[in-house]
């Protein structure tokens, strides 16, 4: 491999970070190059420099106190937990009693009411053909004639 | 995600990132805090795509970005030779410290901002490359090649105060 593929490698393998050429063979190829060392040795240096530009600063003292200031305080967490609970069950109470209500009544509508006018026709078409004695096909039609809706 | 534990552990590292970027003491300040509101707000809606420290420093990273860099003016053209009068003119340990560090700041002026920004987030010890990708919102791979070329130009920058050591592998690892 080249140096300049090593040196392109140098920052990650100097941050104990996956490089693009192994780093054992990084390894291997400063130990016995002499350039790529001291580009290894300048990174370095750069970024040790840079590094102490900023040096750790003491914690201001809002954000040293442990519990967060945007939070409410905890002294009654309990109490508040109990309030909020009843309030939260009082609400699924109110929506959910109409709710099963509704439902109720709309089992109830459609046990009264099938689905589909074919369903709710049958009966009234089977006794109908019987009176009338027509082939089936006819049955449907005059049947529709008869209700109102389907032209002559 | 225990949002409370995850401030405990992370308000001090929100902070010292705030600080970096924005090199204010008082807008990095205003900075953690509205990142904690921010993130507080939005827990519910951490799906545990990264780990939740990076999720927070995303929010804190661009949080920062929002309240500016505090770029200060670019210093004139550097001459090197006036780099190292410090050495021969003051030789008090402290005060020739703190004038290399003058020298080192002025200095790092002309890095470009996305390269310090970046910088700066890699020297949050819990940050990897992937956390960083999460954080920039762009490939892994990306991420390398990025700190590869802030480190070079870094090196380039700060040349004229490196070192010139005999011997030595460069195998320190960071």
């Amino acid at each position: 491999m080249d140096c300049k593929e090593i040196k392109e490698s140098l920052p990650a393998f100097q941050d104990g970070e996956p490089a693009a050429i192994p780093a054992a063979e990084i390894e291997a190829h400063l130990a016995g190059c002499g350039p790529c060392r001291a580009e290894a040795e300048a990174l370095q240096q750069a970024w040790t420099l840079f590094k102490s530009q900023y040096p750790p600063a003491e914690l201001p003292a809002e954000l040293a106190v442990e519990e967060p200031a945007f939070q409410p305080a905890a002294r009654f967490g309990w109490v508040r937990t109990l309030i909020w609970a009843g309030a939260a069950a009082a609400l699924a109470a109110a929506l959910y009693l109409p709710a099963r209500k509704m439902s109720a009544a709309r089992a109830a509508a459609e046990k009264r009411a099938p689905l589909g006018l074919e369903e709710a026709a049958a009966p009234a078409m089977a006794e109908w053909s019987l009176t009338r004695r027509r082939a089936p096909e006819k049955i449907a039609l005059a049947w529709a004639r008869e209700i109102g809706g389907a032209p002559e | 995600m225990d949002f409370e534990t995850l401030y405990r552990q992370q308000k001090g590292g929100v902070f010292q990132l705030a600080l970096r970027l924005l090199r204010n003491p008082e807008k990095a300040m205003d900075a953690a805090q509205e990142t904690f509101v921010k993130a507080f707000k939005a827990k519910d809606s951490f799906r545990g795509e990264s780990k939740p420290s990076t999720w927070l420093y995303r929010i804190a990273y661009n949080t920062c970005l929002a309240y500016g860099d505090g770029k200060r003016a670019l210093p004139q053209s550097l001459d090197s030779a006036e780099l190292f009068d410090a050495e021969q003119a003051e030789p008090d340990g402290a005060a020739l410290r703190e004038e290399l560090r003058s020298q080192v700041a002025r200095a790092l002026a002309r890095l470009p901002e996305d390269d310090r920004r970046l910088l700066c987030l890699q020297m949050e010890q819990d940050l990897y490359y992937e956390d960083i990708a999460h954080i920039l919102d762009c490939p892994v791979e990306a991420v390398r090649m990025r700190v590869c070329r802030a480190r070079r130009r870094l090196k380039e920058i700060l040349s004229p105060m490196l070192e010139k050591k005999e011997g030595g592998n460069g195998l320190q690892r960071n």
